[in-house]
């Protein structure tokens, strides 16, 4: 599934692997977006896999009026060795019915380089939220045990995040049902409409010990550039990526990519009116 | 999400399909046929001789859709070319294959090789090929062409194309390559945010990812069916140092395009 780029490291023990579910709003990936250009991740390898669909397009990390001709794939990795961070970009949904063997692939090749911990950026619908979680904020984390041994302090005490609220299913439980008893008791009843892959990878971490994290905001189609602006920044909190000293909005500190241009199609011809 | 009207609409999101949860499906993956390759006996007993399996090629000519087919079936295969090999991908148990593309349902994609020059390999496809097939396609048709240049034609509508300024004349041609290509595209690059899918992607994700020197060309083309100004918007392509002795701008090739053109206006005759 991992091919690298030629003369790159291959060596990525102990760092952190960020990775999008192609989530509502999209807001996983343009999170990741915001790091890699702020950042200036190089790329390092592609995700080659036939359960994503193929795209490719021009140079999506530029900033300013220049257009290299350097292609872009459909899911490619970028790293820093100075942050130990790893980041994966993917731009295409997965094949229908092929997002399970997506995420055994994925746990493989994360259990093969000894990542130090995995965060899976995504979303979920606002609409689909509980009365509780109206209010206040919109962030929320889950955490594999693997990484709540290490990283449950943090994220509790001291960002103060909350933990995803458990949702049993409307429909109950039926008799004999197997699938049910296959979920590991950390993975049950976690409920993440409109998050992709998200609890399917969360499940298989559980089962396979991974120490994961699954961030989400909620949120509904739309402009979701402050989404991602938000989850991004709360990613920053945790990881502190960023330098201390660039205080200001979100807006501020995040830069945005070339591909961000006319997100929402091309200028139409005025002259028609 | 309730309405104005207080009616509860499902709401669709551009990027999860609500489907995707269903486990049920991954039983239902698609029952068309995944691709086949099938060389023909004289393209087996060379694979045979040769070293690792791998056919003889110094550059890859694939050309994906109607305008891309007609114009290498004009220009590029003009001369003398054998038929050495098909792909099939996709065909369900409703189908039915005619092996000389004249079925609506046919779904094969011919390689051929130009007598004058047998190190270079042309496919002509112009069966849709899904995008879910995509990958295997490509991984079938580079099992047994390794280290050659390889060249795309693709075509698509014009409104694709997002730019701030519309003032392109239609059609009009960008293109995308592999980052080991070293030569000179014959036209600008793809600007961003624009994207290219399907097969042509897959294609070239392969030979990103594999180090193969590639180029895509994409023509963003204004009609549905082909004309002739849609075939020529490729002519600068055959600037290509392979391709530049191959293909000879004759009368030959304008004759070949009308009588494409022709064919495709009597099998759409509602609007002449």
């Amino acid at each position: 599934m991992y091919v690298g780029c030629p003369n790159t490291p291959t060596d990525f023990k102990g760092y952190t692997l960020v990775l999008p579910a192609v989530s509502v709003g999209n807001v996983g990936q343009l999170s990741v977006d915001l790091l890699v250009t702020t950042l200036g991740l190089v790329r390092v390898g592609y995700l080659h896999s036939d359960c994503v669909l193929p795209v490719c397009g021009n140079d999506a990390f530029s900033v300013g009026k220049d257009t290299q001709g350097s292609l872009v794939t459909t899911t490619e990795v970028y790293y820093s060795e100075e942050k130990k961070i790893v980041v994966v970009q993917q731009r295409a949904p997965h094949v229908k019915g092929k997002q399970n063997e997506y995420c055994t692939s994925l746990i493989e090749w994360i259990q093969s380089y000894q990542f130090d911990k995995v965060i899976l950026l995504t979303s979920s619908y606002s609409h689909e939220r509980l009365d509780s979680q109206i209010q206040g904020g919109r962030l929320r984390y889950l955490a594999t045990t693997a990484l709540q041994q290490t990283c449950e302090d943090t994220l509790q005490n001291e960002l103060k995040w909350l933990p995803l609220e458990r949702r049993e299913s409307v429909w109950g439980k039926s008799v004999g049902d197997s699938k049910q008893e296959d979920i590991p008791e950390q993975a049950k009843d976690v409920f993440i409409p409109g998050g992709g892959i998200a609890k399917r990878l969360f499940v298989q971490g559980c089962k396979e010990n991974i120490p994961l994290a699954v961030l989400l905001v909620f949120c509904a189609e739309g402009n979701n550039v402050p989404d991602a602006l938000t989850l991004t920044s709360s990613l920053n909190q945790w990881l502190n990526l960023l330098p201390n000293q660039s205080a200001g909005t979100p807006l501020q500190q995040w830069k945005m990519p070339n591909s961000w241009n006319l997100l929402f199609g091309s200028t139409y011809d005025k002259t028609i009116y | 999400m309730a309405t104005f009207f207080g009616e509860v609409l499902d709401v669709a999101s551009r990027a999860f399909d609500a489907d995707d949860d269903d486990e049920d499906y991954e039983e239902k993956i698609t029952q068309a046929s995944s691709p086949i390759l099938r060389w023909s006996p004289g393209i087996r007993s060379e694979l045979k001789q040769s070293q690792d399996n791998v056919l003889n090629c110094s550059l890859l000519l694939l050309a994906i859709g109607p305008a891309p087919t007609g114009f290498v079936q004009s220009y590029v295969l003009s001369e003398e070319y054998e038929d050495i090999g098909v792909i099939i991908s996709g065909l369900t148990s409703k189908d039915n294959n005619s092996f000389q593309q004249s079925l609506h349902t046919d779904k094969s994609c011919f390689v051929y090789r130009l007598k004058r020059r047998p190190d270079i390999v042309v496919c002509q496809c112009n069966a849709r090929v899904s995008a879910e097939q995509a990958f295997h396609w490509t991984e079938k048709l580079f099992s047994n062409i390794k280290k050659s240049c390889v060249v795309i034609l693709a075509s698509t509508q014009s409104t694709e194309y997002k730019a701030l300024e519309q003032n392109q004349t239609i059609p009009f041609m960008k293109c995308l390559c592999s980052s080991v290509f070293t030569e000179k595209p014959s036209c600008d690059y793809l600007p961003q945010p624009n994207t290219v899918s399907e097969l042509p992607a897959a294609v070239l994700n392969h030979c990103q990812v594999h180090s193969i020197p590639a180029i895509l060309y994409m023509a963003y083309l204004d009609s549905v069916h082909i004309d002739a100004a849609s075939m020529k918007v490729f002519l600068p392509v055959l600037d290509n140092t392979f391709l530049k002795e191959v293909s000879k701008v004759n009368g030959k090739a304008e004759k070949s395009v009308k009588k494409l053109v022709e064919l495709n206006t009597i099998q759409n005759p509602l609007y002449i």
